[in-house]
């Protein structure tokens, strides 16, 4: 299933809440859930995003998927925690895996209720320099291109015995092939800019205004991120009580 | 370099979010128009070359290519990082949404150490520039991460197995790889492309 088929099975309040003011959301959700200290609160706010993930019927399976895609990097920094036998170094490996999970799950959400042009135009709304929403956004669009030519690259390699490796000859090769790819890259933007340039392109791509934030939108990211500001307040306060 | 959301606290997490937007307002600072064809271009290229998959036994590791980056695109280069972090977000959901400012400044920070330094120390050749290069950026990457880790939380770096220890025996391996691959690319490229490295190689010319 690809984004845009999984945003049409989003309910229409997730769908229809502004890219910008969902993204507040979820960074706000994110940093909040990062500044707990005490499992059970991190549980909590583990759960919740669990539960808002299952109410927008993003399929499960694709969250369990890129839970395993963090995993590896997690792994590195958990299981040596796990040697120094003390019980609070196993409680803080247990938070890193939650606070990094929950994140997960917030991107998902994000990622997963709204098409890519909504996120980008929503980037483009946030006050973000153009230049860099435009660098962006023609090195997504030509990143499919690039990609076929490293397969293609790959291949003829391939079909000429290459099996890849560590040694001084193989890493010759890789390295050929990083240099040919830039080769193309290069000789590409000489051509793209003068047909750019003939079009009046001026440094900047131009983007449609992003959607008005309505009221509904307002209340949707005010109360995501009062929910974690609430989690926090009543960790802070059991710490100090 | 993915640093996970959940692994560095939160005011190392606030700290490198606003180090990196001064990363990247320097690097942004005096594009022209012509450029942004070009930085958008070999942002996408080294994204993808990064991608590139070397087999090792029954795994495999992937370069880097931060030194590189900072030998092309100069101070350029953390637009590009820029553009390879948000990709991996979007494409392969690597990284992180606190991390992102710490995942910046790993790779930024060591491209723009070499362009600079290549700007002034001009006698190696240009193999050995890309072999010092790309040891150094990573070397310099996984010791920006250590002291992010120990600011952190000291646990990172407590007991006889800790976890920087894993990360410098884990990377140190990487580091010589791409320092070999680097040399080799940038031979290769300044070969077909002399211009590109006039100011790596001519004295006086930045």
């Amino acid at each position: 299933m690809n984004n845009q088929q999984q945003v049409g099975t989003v309910p229409k309040w997730a769908a229809n809440w502004e890219s910008r003011a969902k993204l507040i959301a979820a960074i706000g959700y994110i940093f909040g859930v990062i500044s707990l200290t005490n499992l059970p609160y991190v549980m909590a706010a583990y759960v919740l995003s669990v539960i808002v993930f299952v109410v927008m019927k993003i399929p499960i399976t694709l969250l369990l998927q890129r839970y395993l895609i963090i995993t590896p990097f997690l792994l590195l920094m958990t299981v040596p925690l796990l040697w120094q036998q003390e019980t609070g170094s196993v409680i803080f490996a247990m938070l890193i895996l939650l606070k990094a999970f929950t994140s997960m799950t917030i991107i998902t959400i994000v990622l997963e209720s709204q098409s890519l042009d909504q996120l980008v135009n929503g980037l483009a709304g946030f006050r973000i320099p153009l230049k860099l929403i435009t660098i962006l956004v023609l090195s997504y669009r030509y990143v499919f291109m690039f990609l076929e030519d490293i397969d293609r690259m790959l291949t003829a390699a391939k079909s000429r015995f290459f099996r890849g490796g560590i040694n001084v000859g193989k890493l010759r090769v890789y390295g050929q092939l990083t240099a040919g790819l830039l080769v193309r890259a290069i000789e590409r933007s000489d051509n793209m800019y003068k047909a750019m340039a003939s079009r009046g392109f001026d440094g900047q791509l131009q983007f449609s205004p992003p959607k008005r934030m309505t009221s509904k939108d307002i209340i949707k990211t005010v109360l995501a991120i009062s929910i974690i500001t609430i989690i926090i307040v009543i960790e802070r306060s059991s710490f100090f009580s | 370099m993915h640093v996970a959301d959940g692994v560095l606290s939160i005011s190392i997490a606030v700290a490198t979010t606003a180090g990196a937007v001064g990363v990247l307002t320097y690097a942004l600072k005096g594009t022209n128009e012509e450029e942004i064809p070009k930085i958008s271009l070999l942002s996408g290229t080294f994204f993808v070359a990064s991608l590139i998959n070397i087999p090792i036994g029954p795994t495999s590791i992937h370069p880097l290519l931060g030194g590189f980056l900072g030998l092309v695109l100069g101070r350029r280069a953390p637009l590009a990082v820029f553009v390879g972090l948000v990709l991996q977000a979007i494409l392969f959901q690597h990284g992180g949404i606190s991390t992102f400012g710490a995942n910046m400044l790993l790779m930024s920070i060591p491209a723009l150490l070499i362009h600079w330094l290549f700007t002034y120390w001009k006698s190696p050749s240009l193999f050995w520039k890309g072999c010092i290069a790309g040891f150094t950026a990573i070397g310099v990457a996984v010791c920006l991460l250590i002291v992010l880790l120990l600011l952190s939380d000291a646990r990172y770096g407590s007991g006889s197995f800790s976890v920087i220890q894993i990360v410098l025996v884990s990377y140190f391996p990487l580091a010589l790889l791409e320092g070999v691959l680097t040399g080799f690319a940038l031979h290769h490229l300044a070969s077909i492309k002399p211009y590109l490295f006039k100011s790596l190689t001519e004295k006086g010319g930045e």
